[in-house]
């Protein structure tokens, strides 16, 4: 986690020294792109995870 | 201990293309979503950052608002659904309405903190600051913590109707946190842009390619979203189980050893 | 309903009389915080008397955020909980009496406030009566607010960090109409403090009638 905000914290700082535009775009993008990215992940992996648990009979939801 | 096939509709059973179930969250119908949603966010990648020109004003910077703005309408779709689907779950007290509040604030955190880590990005080339204490900066981080506050009530020791109950009552007050969001820029003077399309007369004060992408980029993250909340749902449901399942474990244990100790009375064997 | 309320604010108003909780470590603490916001900022009397609304108002939710614990903590204790629920009385009149209960306190400790400010960091009081009605409004919506949030945390070991973290965004409004408010009331332009007083107004009354309505639900339960 803190490795993630220092990242964030270097990216921020080179951009806010820059005089064109693209690394705004870039960062503003590319940070919040791979964090939902990231979280799509997390969630698909958690439901591999406990569909494990289950036995196949049990691994269905309200439609 | 009530499955709930007991008193609900009929079950979708998981079935890979074979038709064994399989061990994730996914089916038929997300993968055929999922496989949609290459291509249209493949489109909206392209529109955003190279087909679309450039601004007058902002220059290139103005494709952040292709982000940021699905982002903030996802995120407003996700309060509203969480809210209202508590509304519904505190008459209704089914399951299903419970877990779809739940996964959509969820969402809605995920794409509030987005909206505030572009946003910010987005305001240091347009205004020059990271951060400023405007109306509807300060509203947004309030949604946050409100939303922080109801994540936080869902992770409490305790039944699922209690825990129902008390996150619902606190989803409720999202509605009006959004509406206060949403129109502080009108209601206070303001360092941001007056809404653009949500202003009640619609008309949009962008053109062309431009407004098509942005009208195109809320359409691309109301599927990415549909498909996401299908997901996570599945995903608090398939929870549930797990947790009702550990309990049925724990019960299991315990009556067994009302057997080895020899308390019980009558029939045990000693 | 109503005497019930009157019944359940008359016994913490009582215990909080008997044991003097309030008048002994809140009060203190309130005015605490207002010499440590001047150790804090600047000597220079400029910029306190600037921050002043801010500063009160900050002071009156922590303080109100302990009273609101406190009056939860009582139910707390040797069953109480299952016993109120037992006695009969209208939920909406508990929710009522513990709401008045909060509310007294709170009048009493920001009385206590005006004068510390007043005395502290020279504030002038012009537009007493714009300041005396955002204090009794402001009041009560933290109270309501309170009350409600009060009893979705009450019970859970994790209350007195649950409680502060629901609560403090809900009140961020009424934070900023009653500062709003009282710069107004303190700087002499009276006439653009009372739309706050009205927007804090609504947010109590709403807060009030939802905590009726569902009290009674939320107390049925641990």
């Amino acid at each position: 986690m803190s490795i993630v905000l220092a990242t964030v914290s270097v990216v921020l700082a080179q951009i806010g020294s820059s005089s064109t535009q693209w690394p705004y775009v870039g960062a503003g993008a590319g940070l919040v792109l791979v964090g939902i990215a990231l979280y799509t992940v997390l969630v698909l992996r958690k439901g591999r995870q406990l569909a494990r648990q289950l036995k196949p009979e049990d691994r269905r939801w309200m439609s | 201990m009530t499955t709930p096939t007991e008193h609900r509709a009929p079950v979708q059973d998981a079935t890979a293309a074979t038709g064994e179930p399989t061990a994730t969250s996914g089916s038929r119908t997300t993968r055929v979503l999922g496989i949609i949603l290459f291509p249209v966010l493949a489109l909206w990648a392209y529109l955003a950052f190279v087909g679309s020109p450039a601004d007058v004003n902002q220059g290139e910077v103005v494709r952040l608002l292709y982000v940021h703005v699905p982002i903030v309408v996802l995120a407003y779709t996700a309060c509203f659904i969480s809210a209202i689907a508590s509304g519904v779950w505190l008459w209704k007290r089914t399951q299903w309405w419970d877990l779809v509040a739940a996964s959509a604030a969820e969402i809605g955190t995920v794409m509030v903190a987005a909206t505030l880590v572009v946003g910010s990005i987005y305001g240091r080339p347009t205004w020059g600051v990271y951060w400023t204490w405007d109306a509807r900066l300060t509203s947004t981080a309030m949604l946050m913590l409100l939303l922080l506050g109801y994540l936080a009530v869902r992770r409490i020791p305790a039944s699922t109707e209690v825990r129902g109950r008390r996150s619902a009552i606190v989803a409720l007050l999202f509605v009006p946190n959004i509406i206060v969001v949403n129109q502080s820029v009108t209601w206070w003077r303001s360092l941001h842009q007056d809404p653009t399309l949500f202003r009640l007369n619609l008309s949009p004060e962008i053109e062309g390619l431009m407004f098509f992408t942005l009208v195109y980029s809320f359409a691309a993250g109301l599927l990415f979203f549909a498909w996401l909340l299908v997901h996570r749902f599945r995903v608090a449901y398939l929870q549930d189980q797990v947790d009702a399942l550990g309990l049925d474990l724990a019960l299991e244990e315990r009556r067994e050893e009302g057997w080895d100790d020899g308390w019980t009375t009558g029939g045990a064997p000693s | 309903m109503l005497r019930d309320a009157w019944l359940m604010a008359g016994k913490d108003l009582r215990l909080e009389w008997r044991s003097r909780v309030a008048i002994n470590q809140i009060a203190p603490l309130a005015l605490l915080f207002l010499v440590l916001f001047a150790f804090g900022l600047d000597p220079d009397r400029g910029i306190l008397v600037r921050a002043t609304p801010g500063l009160y108002w900050v002071a009156v939710l922590f303080c109100g955020l302990l009273a609101i614990q406190r009056s939860f903590a009582l139910e707390s204790a040797d069953g109480n909980r299952d016993a109120l629920r037992m006695s009969g009385l209208d939920p909406a009149g508990i929710f009522l009496g513990k709401f008045a209960g909060i509310a007294a306190q709170l009048l009493v400790l920001e009385a206590l406030l005006v004068a510390g400010v007043v005395i502290l960091y020279s504030a002038r009081l012009d537009g007493f009566g714009l300041l005396a009605l955002t204090c009794v409004v402001a009041t009560f919506a933290i109270a309501a607010a309170g009350t409600l949030y009060g009893v979705l945390a009450a019970g859970l070991r994790v209350r007195e960090t649950l409680l502060p973290l629901l609560l403090l965004p809900v009140l961020a409004p009424v934070l900023l109409g009653s500062t709003r408010a009282f710069e107004a009331a303190l700087g002499g332009t009276t006439t653009d403090g009372w739309p706050w007083v009205g927007l804090i107004a609504i947010f109590a009354l709403v807060y009030l009638g939802v905590g009726i309505a569902a009290f009674g639900s939320l107390m049925e339960e641990t």
